[in-house]
């Protein structure tokens, strides 16, 4: 069975992992983003390849959370052209290196327990090119102990990934 | 017992009006230039006169402590010695870019062949005015600050950084510094906060001007704290600051000190009541911690040691900068490396 809960309007983005439907990190990326909260008790991955086809989207932007990293990555690979970008939050250790084009970028706190002592280096090599974000005292779940945070990093990231490095905002005193 | 000169870059100059800020416009220019040679010229005899560290503070918008970017100053020092330790005590988080210390300090390391050590500090509350800063956030701007200097000297990838107070989307810092992993850092350990967070972090401590019990008590803290986290800190990691007048006898040592406590205003360069303490390197003029000749300032010293300090890092006067180094070269230099 899948369940999907939808928050927010703009560019779609497809979010895996338990426990981010309807959560405050869910919330505040929908801000900025159609994002489509979806749990399923089977392939996820293959659910949520399949649930793009349906919908006819020409371009989505995938999050993992957590152990939805995974089901993020292969959902990437699944539509392919069709992905704009991976993100994933709080994926637990690295994977072994795997190829997959799509632009993408890993938050992890600078806590986190699960991640080993080089998890910048080692997640640059297993996703080569990819972004890595310390997300500072994220401890192992960055979407839920600093969602702003991951709400800054996440969207910044689906809406711009090439200029992420670049600011966007205006540090002027009066803007205007 | 290592032993640390603690110098000033001060404005030889006269200044008609104290307190912080000072205007300006009664700075001279070629004083300034002047301020500035005579600085590296007594660090140079520090070197000369057997002290193992010299050290420089940041301080802004006065001219008792000339030094707004003490990497600069260490730069040119690091080219003017060649065996002292170059210690920045230090940076003041809350004011800077911590990226960019992070870049500066590793040019430094490399100007001088990794003789850095530093001490982030979160500044005295009349400095949280200089760029605006909120001083309700420092401490926590301070921890963070430091978290990611460390993380942008160790780690061998590019990262981005999404803190509470910094974020950075590119971080890749060149030149690596010199010492491996990064140079010895050391953090406050005026309070219990700081003294526990320094040593659950493996970080050194710094305390200034208080007195031996004070100090054995943070120690104490510091310990504690290291050893939850799973290790244990030697003497070389904790550092005491204070000022030392000496002479060959206790009483010259007391004549030099009556005339500096006469002339001593009610309040420091930066701003602070005199003997304030806390991290203001001048906050010791109302109370000086070392009076006196080779022996009496031995005994002191010893107490600081038996306290757990093992680097006293001293404003040092005695009649003059080259009569006080021509005095602690003879006489209290030898005699405090064998404090033990």
């Amino acid at each position: 069975m899948t369940s999907v809960v939808e928050m927010g309007a703009g560019p779609p983005v497809v979010a895996l992992g338990a426990s981010f439907a309807g959560s405050d990190a869910h919330r505040l990326l929908a801000a900025r983003f159609r994002v489509i909260a979806m749990e399923t008790d089977g392939d996820a991955g293959a659910a949520a390849a399949q649930w793009v086809t349906d919908a006819g989207l020409e371009q989505v932007g995938f999050l993992g959370v957590g152990a939805g990293g995974t089901d993020a990555l292969a959902a990437a690979v699944e539509v392919g052209e069709r992905a704009r970008c991976v993100v994933l939050a709080s994926p637990g250790p690295p994977p072994d290196p795997q190829v997959l084009r799509t632009p993408k970028a890993v938050l992890i706190g600078t806590d986190d327990p699960a991640q080993p002592p080089d998890a910048v280096s080692a997640w640059r090599a297993a996703l080569a090119p990819c972004h890595v974000v310390l997300i500072y005292e994220g401890g192992g779940d960055v979407a839920a102990i600093r969602p702003r945070a991951f709400a800054e990093a996440a969207g910044d990231f689906l809406d711009r990934q090439g200029r992420f490095g670049f600011a966007s905002k205006s540090v002027a005193v009066e803007p205007d | 017992m290592k032993t640390c000169f603690l110098g000033t870059g001060g404005y030889t100059g006269q200044v008609a009006v104290r307190g912080w800020p000072v205007p300006p416009e009664q700075c001279d220019r070629q004083e300034a230039a002047n301020s500035m040679a005579i600085a590296i010229r007594n660090y140079k005899m520090a070197e000369e006169a057997g002290f193992d560290w010299i050290s420089i503070s940041e301080h802004h918008y006065q001219p008792g402590l000339m030094t707004p970017n003490p990497a600069i100053l260490a730069a040119a020092v690091s080219r003017e010695t060649s065996r002292v330790k170059i210690a920045l005590l230090g940076p003041l988080i809350p004011l800077v870019n911590p990226v960019r210390t992070a870049e500066e300090i590793a040019m430094l390391d490399a100007l001088n062949g990794g003789r850095t050590v530093v001490l982030f500090l979160k500044g005295t509350p009349n400095e949280h005015a200089t760029y605006g800063t909120n001083p309700a956030e420092t401490r926590e701007i301070t921890q963070e600050g430091v978290e990611l200097i460390l993380r942008a000297w160790t780690e061998p990838q590019p990262f981005s950084w999404e803190g509470r107070f910094f974020r950075y989307r590119t971080v890749s810092v060149w030149p690596r510094t010199v010492q491996d992993p990064h140079p010895p850092v050391f953090y406050s350990g005026n309070s219990e906060e700081s003294a526990e967070f320094a040593g659950r972090k493996g970080l050194s401590i710094a305390i200034g001007f208080a007195p031996p019990a004070k100090v054995k008590e943070q120690v104490d803290i510091y310990r504690r704290a290291a050893r939850a986290a799973g290790w244990e800190p030697t003497h070389d990691n904790v550092l005491y600051r204070g000022r030392m007048i000496i002479a060959e006898t206790d009483s010259a040592a007391n004549e030099i000190a009556e005339r500096v406590r006469a002339r001593a205003p009610a309040t420091t360069p930066t701003g602070a009541p005199a003997g304030a303490g806390g991290g203001d390197p001048t906050a010791g003029v109302a109370g000086i911690q070392f009076v006196g000749g080779p022996d009496t300032v031995l005994k002191k010293a010893q107490v600081l040691r038996d306290a757990g300090v093992g680097i006293l890092d001293v404003a040092v006067a005695g009649g003059g900068m080259t009569r006080s180094m021509e005095l602690f070269g003879r006489l209290f230099a030898p005699a405090l490396k064998e404090v033990a």
